[in-house]
């Protein structure tokens, strides 16, 4: 029993190790297969499954663990342990059916039953399955870093150099050379290193190169925009090894002159850095906050930069007070959010007017000012907001003086406005009809109110505001109709009458100009809401109508006037003796004479050089005289070089390369021309004279027979 | 004779005959009899067709006094539809008539030699015009090949000022499917481009101002998608601009004349200008020029000036002798430009213009040049009157449908009249380019113009190589001029009936450009290679063969046609084998009977 005991423990032990062995296989070779699938291809955790279970099976059939039983024990002792004698299966036998001999020998195994390395070569089939198990997870690692680096990669040269890529000439002395470029810390983009020219660098940023010539060089310069020359010393004794550096603050053009011998134009691009770009979205430009509203605004706003915001606040300045004793006060308000280098933010904040002081009447400006990484600050457009003072509708300033059009109506507006506050006020002790019918009355009266007004505009029927509507029997007046005059036979007009609406047209009976109109229309407008509201029952709503109503009457008012400041001058004393005399010769005829002078004969030279290229299209080599030209051109496109190298490097080189060869190529030509022709740039039209045949007099003879002759 | 050569071969063949019956009948087998009787027959007959010249009757329809004559360009699948001879005269199209048409190397001659033909029938491009002009009125009846794909008219103004601008004109017959996008290029840079439909016949103009100072070559290319379909040179000549003097006499002190002023100042122009300060009392600026006396304006000083400018007031306060010297001198060329004000009923102008008060509400004006169809950006302002033309002016600038500045002729100058105070409002809103083009369609329509001492000018809308080509001239004189081309001296013909216009006759044996020296200066013609505008060249031979038709009027003449009959000899060679066979029966008979 003991022996069979021993036997199944084993058994047991051994499957274990092949189903851990054949598990880690499969993980591993599915990790492996996974990792590979999703480098090259989409992710797909199908692929995965699938193989494992792949794996899986090929283990099974190559070890088939459900096959290790107690035979397969006694067979695996037998064959490793010799010192068993080949009796392990007799271990496995019922003891009552053995022989004398066989339960002798099986007693005998039993004492020798090896307790020591029974699993002898298990740990190299696990570590085999971990081995496997370790491969596909460093697969899976290894590849799916590398994807992120790759994507890194991509993005980061998309962000570099999506231009640069121009094949250039280098001088064969240069046996190697490197270009390190450190943009400014601020950007916080690491140096880099690029094995080309041609540089692109941000504003600021500083270059340094490092040369290696393949002998030693008697001098080696290089020039800046063609006007800087900077000698270069070598760093080694055997004056192969150059490096020299430089802060690029301006765009360009460089070339490298070795021993006398000039290389390429390298162009110099500048990649700017510009300030903070400032959005607001709200609130809008100006706004007026009328009685009724909240004193506060909701400020929202997006800013934006290359690099990073460095600070961000809003300067607010508060105006209150009236005439000239108006005050100011500043405010700098910050936002909660934390600014720490964002490219770009999204701000808002909640300003309280009130908690700022402002009362009704006051004023705030404001805008937003930033600051970027670089120190470059910006600001955005001046905001204003605006509480509408009540007391000022009410004041009696503006009637008291001035021109009044229409005195008697304000003081019905701001009574009604009164009353709805008294209303209001006596709300509590009043009884629900009592308030309806108050409120009801004053609804009455701002209508009588609105009508008068309408009268202003020429309208004589309460049902509409503005509005030319139909012409009744009824509507008040007299129509000829009415009348029972008799009627003469064929008389026309009399006739016409009948059917015409003939009396003035509303319109034009009023002394008003269209933008009175406007606003007076707009006055009875706010009445009509205001009344609705009153005759509903709601003075609390109608309030602000009733406001709004006053104050633009108010500004109707004020528009009627207008204020000229007093000045004082000095004027010199007049000579009565000379007043009204009509004498004027001490008086003398003032004359002026100027020649304007044109300093830049550029244009005039590039004119000329425009045609000059043309007629050498075909190949005709320049002669002195022409390249002398060519001389002049090439001073014009070193400057537009200068400033914008990317669009004319490309000439400047095919302006030396036409100054140097004898047969000019057609291709340079054209570049070159195409940069004079942007150089010299649109004309504004001038006013020419026409040509006229050649002839005077003849011309002037058939003029005179014709005109003689008639 | 031959007659009677005809009969004996007769006669001596019909013995032979006879003879030969003879002896195959006494023959004493009677095998084949029949058979070789008739091959006997025709054996004899076919020597006797042999020897003698057979006819045989040909019916062709054929317009009578009329030559069928093929050009380039003619459909050739349907040549055979047309009926009758048909000839061809280009020795380009051997390679396509051979066969099917006669050549006829000299046209002229041909009809000399027939006198009969009082038509021309012609198909394809058609004749070309050295041809038509030897066909002395002989009528042509043209059938024209089907339009051509390309260019066919183009137009430029090849020889202008600085700043002026070019404009290329002309038609484009896009008989493909796809549309073409045809460019102005010059400078190693597209100047202007359009773009023909599919399938249409396009009107085009192609604009670019001029930048360089002398010659220039332009292309004009047609593409579609990659494919270049046509790509044509364009000679282009620019010349320094001719200066305008100006004269300015204003009653009063205004920002209008004062920016006027020193804006043609800036741009280099000689200005006199005179403002009105009191009576008899002027403030006077002499800008790029001397200073001349602008208190009495003389007649022989305005002679010397090219625009004048006054504003209404003034035009009515300077004496009636000075406003009579003035108009004499506008008679005499003098351009004059006048700011108009309110109507004066007793104003000196009141009688030329008709001031129209403007009661549009609108505060802005939309200007547009009216010649030349172009919008100048809005000027807000206030245009108190605008002008109603009267017979005999012609608006210069439209506000809408308004015409706020006209101009009429006045003996050899012209006056332009402006009813515009405010111009200098497009300089204050940056507007520059709107003042300029503004301004320069004032003063260009009014300045005196100048006149040119020599002008050539090709007979030839393109001068091509190994061409004759016809140069006219005018000088300013009646002298005959020297000219030289390519050190040669040239003989000068004379007009008949202008004294100072002459004509010389160059052959070109070189394309590009050309030079020719006339009394001394040198003046530039370009010469085009063979191939070039060869559509235009088409459309245009086509034209003058339907011009030509048209004036020769084909229906006069009844087209008669009727039937001729040919007589055409039957080849000799058609006998030839029915004697080798009847022989050769014959022979084979008498082997086939020995056999047997």
């Amino acid at each position: 029993m003991q022996g069979q005991r021993y036997i199944k423990q084993l058994k047991y032990k051994w499957i274990a190790i092949y189903l851990i062995q054949g598990f880690a296989v499969s993980l591993g070779f599915s990790l492996l297969i996974n990792s590979i699938s999703t480098h090259f291809f989409q992710p797909n955790y199908g692929i995965a499954l699938l193989a494992f279970f792949l794996a899986a099976l090929v283990f099974l059939t190559i070890r088939p663990v459900w096959k290790i039983d107690d035979a397969w024990v006694a067979r695996y002792l037998d064959t490793h342990f010799p010192i068993l004698e080949d009796s392990a299966s007799l271990l496995l036998r019922n003891p009552a059916e053995l022989s004398q001999l066989a339960q002798l020998q099986a007693n005998k195994t039993l004492s020798l039953l090896p307790q020591k390395e029974t699993t002898k070569g298990a740990t190299k089939k696990v570590t085999l399955g971990f081995v496997c198990l370790a491969l596909g997870l460093l697969s899976t690692f290894a590849l799916g870093k590398l994807k992120k680096i790759d994507k890194e990669t991509i993005s980061v040269e998309h962000h570099q150099n999506p231009t640069i890529a121009i094949p250039e000439n280098i001088a064969p002395q240069i046996a190697d050379y490197s270009i390190t470029i450190q943009a400014p810390t601020y950007t916080a983009k690491p140096a880099r290193s690029q094995k080309q020219f041609a540089l692109k660098v941000e504003i600021g940023g500083t270059v340094k190169w490092t040369i290696s010539t393949n002998k030693s060089l008697q001098s080696f310069e290089v020039i800046f925009n063609d006007k800087e020359r900077i000698k270069l010393k070598p760093t080694d004794k055997s004056a192969t090894q150059w490096n020299f550096s430089r802060k690029i603050d301006k765009s360009g053009f460089y070339q490298l002159e070795i021993e006398g011998t000039k290389s390429d134009l390298y162009q110099i691009e500048l990649i700017p850095d510009h300030p903070v770009n400032i959005k607001i979205i709200q609130p809008k430009p100006q706004t007026t906050i009328d009685i009724g509203q909240a004193a506060k605004i909701d400020l929202s706003a997006i800013l934006t930069d290359d690099y990073g915001i460095a600070a961000a606040f809003i300067s607010a300045t508060m105006a209150s007070g009236k005439g000239e004793s108006v005050s100011f006060t500043e405010n700098k308000l910050s936002f909660e959010t934390n600014i720490r280098n964002q490219r770009s933010l999204n701000l808002k904040k909640h300003i309280n007017l009130k908690s700022l002081g402002m009362k009704p009447g006051d004023e705030l400006y404001f805008f937003i000012q930033a600051k970027d990484n670089k120190g470059q600050e910006s600001r955005s457009d001046v905001y204003s907001v605006s509480i509408v003072d009540t007391a000022e509708l009410m004041s009696m300033a503006g009637m008291t003086s001035g021109v009044n059009l229409v005195p008697e109506y304000f003081r019905s507006q701001r009574q009604i406005i009164l009353d709805t506050e008294k209303l209001l006020a006596e709300k509590a002790s009043l009884t629900q009809d009592e308030f309806k019918k108050r409120s009801n009355n004053l609804g009455v009266d701002q209508k009588l109110l609105r009508l008068r007004y309408g009268q202003f505009l020429g309208e004589e029927n309460e049902t509409q505001i503005g509005g030319d509507d139909e012409h009744h029997a009824d509507d008040g007046h007299d129509h000829g109709s009415h009348k029972k005059e008799e009627e003469k036979f064929g008389d026309v007009k009399a006739l016409m009458d009948k059917y015409a609406h003939k009396h003035d047209i509303a319109e034009d009976a009023t002394f008003f100009e269209p933008e009175i109109k406007a606003q007076l229309k707009a006055v009875l407008n706010e009445m009509w809401k205001a009344e609705l509201n009153l005759r509903t029952y709601k003075p609390q709503e109608a309030l602000p109508f009733e406001y709004k109503a006053l104050r633009l009457l108010k500004d109707l008012q004020q528009k009627s006037r207008a204020y000229v400041a007093k000045t004082t001058i000095k004027t010199t004393a007049l000579k009565f003796e000379k007043r009204l005399t009509g004498e004027l010769e001490k008086i003398t005829n003032p004359s002026t004479k100027s020649q304007f002078e044109l300093t830049d004969r550029n244009r005039e030279e590039l004119k000329v050089l425009l045609a000059l290229l043309d007629l050498h299209q075909n190949g005709k080599s320049f002669n002195t005289n022409e390249k002398a030209l060519l001389q002049t051109g090439e001073k014009q496109i070193i400057a537009a070089a200068a400033s914008k190298p990317a669009s004319f490097l490309a000439a400047l080189n095919s302006l030396r390369r036409l100054n140097s060869q004898a047969k000019p190529q057609k291709r340079d030509i054209e570049t070159v021309s195409n940069a004079i022709y942007r150089i010299i740039g649109k004309a504004a039209a001038q006013p020419q004279a026409k040509n006229a045949g050649s002839s005077k007099q003849l011309s002037a003879n058939y003029f005179n027979n014709l005109k003689n002759g008639n | 004779m031959e007659m009677g050569f005809n009969v004996w071969i007769i006669i001596a063949s019909l013995i032979l005959l006879c003879s030969c019956i003879y002896f195959e009948v006494k023959r004493k087998n009677k095998h084949w009899l029949a058979a070789r009787i008739v091959s006997t027959i025709l054996l004899i007959s076919s020597l006797v067709l042999m020897a003698i010249p057979t006819f045989h009757q040909h019916k062709e329809v054929q317009n009578k006094n009329a030559l069928t004559v093929i050009t380039a360009g003619a459909n050739l699948d349907s040549l055979s539809k047309i009926q009758g001879k048909k000839y061809y005269t280009d020795p380009s199209l051997h390679q396509n008539l051979k066969g099917k048409a006669n050549y006829i190397p000299d046209l002229a001659y041909h009809l000399a030699e027939n006198p009969a033909i009082n038509s021309l029938q012609v198909y394809g491009y058609g004749l070309p015009n050295e041809e038509l002009k030897k066909l002395k009125g002989i009528p042509l009846n043209f059938h024209p090949a089907a339009t051509l794909s390309g260019l066919i008219a183009c137009n430029w103004n090849g020889s202008l000022k600085q700043e002026e601008v070019l404009t290329v004109q002309g038609f484009y017959q896009n008989n493909t499917s796809k549309a073409i996008l045809l460019k102005l290029e010059g400078f190693g840079t597209t100047l202007d481009s359009v773009s023909i439909a599919a399938n249409a016949h396009h009107e085009f103009s192609l604009k670019h101002q001029i930048r360089q100072n002398g010659k220039a070559l332009l292309q004009l290319i047609g593409l579609t998608g990659k494919d270049t379909l046509t790509k044509e040179f364009l000679p282009i000549q620019s010349f320094a601009k001719t200066s305008v003097k100006a004269v300015m006499l204003t009653s009063f002190p205004s920002f209008e004349y004062k920016f006027l002023k020193n804006w043609l100042y800036e741009q280099r122009y000689p200005v006199a200008f005179r403002s009105r300060i009191s009576k008899d009392k002027f403030s006077t600026d002499f800008l790029n020029r001397d200073s001349l006396s602008l208190a009495n304006i003389s007649a022989n000083q305005l002679q010397k000036e090219d625009v004048l400018m006054i504003d209404q007031n003034e035009f009515e306060n300077i004496s009636s002798s000075t406003r009579q010297t003035l108009m004499q001198a506008v008679g005499k060329g003098l351009g004059l430009m006048i700011w108009v004000d309110e109507p004066n009923p007793n104003g000196a102008l009141q009688k030329r213009i008709n001031q129209v008060e403007n009661l549009k509400d609108d505060k802005v004006l939309h200007l547009n040049i009216v010649d030349k169809q172009e919008r100048l950006s809005d000027l807000s302002t206030s245009l108190k009157w605008h002008l109603n033309p009267q017979k005999g002016q012609q608006a210069l600038i439209n506000n809408q449908n308004q015409t706020v500045a006209l101009q009429e002729l006045y003996g050899l100058g012209r006056i332009v009249y402006t009813t515009l105070q405010n111009s200098h409002q497009w300089l204050l809103n940056g507007h520059q380019e709107d003042y300029a083009n503004y301004w320069t369609a004032l003063i260009n329509a009014v300045a005196r113009k100048k006149h040119t001492a020599i002008s050539l000018n090709a007979s030839d809308s393109f001068p091509t190589i190994n061409e004759k080509l016809s140069l006219n001239i005018t000088t300013e004189g009646t002298n005959a001029p020297a000219v030289k081309y390519q050190a040669e001296r040239l003989t000068v013909n004379q007009n008949l009936l202008y004294p100072n216009h002459w004509e010389v006759q160059v052959w070109s044996l070189t394309s590009g450009w050309q030079s020719i020296q006339i009394n001394k200066t040198a003046k530039d013609f370009y010469v085009f290679e063979k191939q070039a505008w060869k559509s235009i060249k088409l459309s245009q031979t086509i034209q003058n063969n339907l011009a030509y038709s048209r004036k020769t009027n084909i229906e006069a003449i009844k087209a008669s046609t009727n039937e001729i009959t040919y007589r055409k000899e039957v080849s000799k060679w058609w006998f030839f084998p029915i004697l080798i066979l009847s022989a050769s029966f014959l022979w084979f008979e008498k082997r086939h009977y020995a056999k047997s």
